[in-house]
């Protein structure tokens, strides 16, 4: 039975990013939380644990899956490939729209404006 | 033959423990690669106060984590009984967090005497003079 996206929103913070690193494509564990502190500048740094709770809640959600593609010759067998299930795309899409939302009001309300000095 | 797992790695295993059988089943393979990746990058650095900062984040968020999960399946299962071994299981974790933020926080000793074979002698001689320069003033 198919889930609305708005159900599963608003996402935590973990995991819209990892959604949104998985969004550029398919990435083992090690690989999302680089990408998550690259793109926030550091700013949000996702320890092991936080990490794997996060999979394994978007992995009972569907929103996310296994990937088939395993690890590459050289690489560490153990490494385990994550992809964005097509739920979990709508529903990053429907979280995208909501926070784009947020901002639009936080602008309406001039909420950034500079003091004046 | 199989290489000794280093002290990290070793530390590291202990942490995890915290975690539910079940969920360690499924995931430590992944975590123990997810460590060693990342070790493996922080101690490029050389730098002492990244290391603490690995270890302490690393440590927190796998004690809270285990936390998390344990008490999630406590819910989903919801057993009373259970409830004891789960206070129980708090407490060791806030302990072993608390002991944690005490080692990192607590301020070190101050420096001893330098062990450096030449400085020793200079700082003996110095403290030695000082009587009697101050006592030529008088």
């Amino acid at each position: 039975m198919p889930s609305a996206p708005e159900s599963f929103l608003p996402l935590s913070t973990a995991n819209l990013h990892i959604l949104l690193a998985l969004a550029a494509g398919d990435r083992h564990g090690y690989a999302i939380m680089q990408e998550v502190t690259e793109s926030t500048e550091g700013v949000i740094k996702l320890g092991p644990g936080t990490l794997y709770r996060s999979l394994e809640s978007l992995l009972e959600c569907n929103l996310i899956e296994e990937s088939a593609t395993g690890p590459a010759k050289g690489e560490d067998q153990r490494r385990k490939y994550y992809r964005l299930t097509a739920l979990g795309r709508r529903v990053l899409g429907a979280e995208s729209e909501r926070l784009t939302r947020v901002v639009a009001l936080v602008r309406a309300r001039k909420v950034l404006q500079k003091p004046a000095l | 033959m199989p290489t000794k797992p280093s002290p990290a790695l070793r530390f590291y295993e202990l942490l995890l423990k915290f975690y539910p059988a079940d969920f360690l089943g499924r995931y430590e393979n992944q975590l123990l690669c997810v460590f060693e990746e990342s070790w493996h990058d922080t101690e490029a650095l050389s730098d002492p106060a990244a290391a603490l900062i690995f270890w302490l984040h690393t440590s927190e968020d796998i004690i809270r984590t285990a936390v998390c999960t344990r008490l999630s399946q406590l819910a989903r299962r919801n057993e009373f009984g259970r409830s004891m071994s789960l206070a129980a299981s708090i407490l060791m974790h806030t302990a072993v967090l608390w002991g944690l933020t005490w080692i990192a926080f607590h301020p070190f000793p101050p420096p001893g005497p330098s062990c450096d074979s030449k400085a020793a002698p200079t700082a003996v001689i110095k403290t030695a003079a000082l009587p009697k320069v101050v006592g030529s003033t008088n």
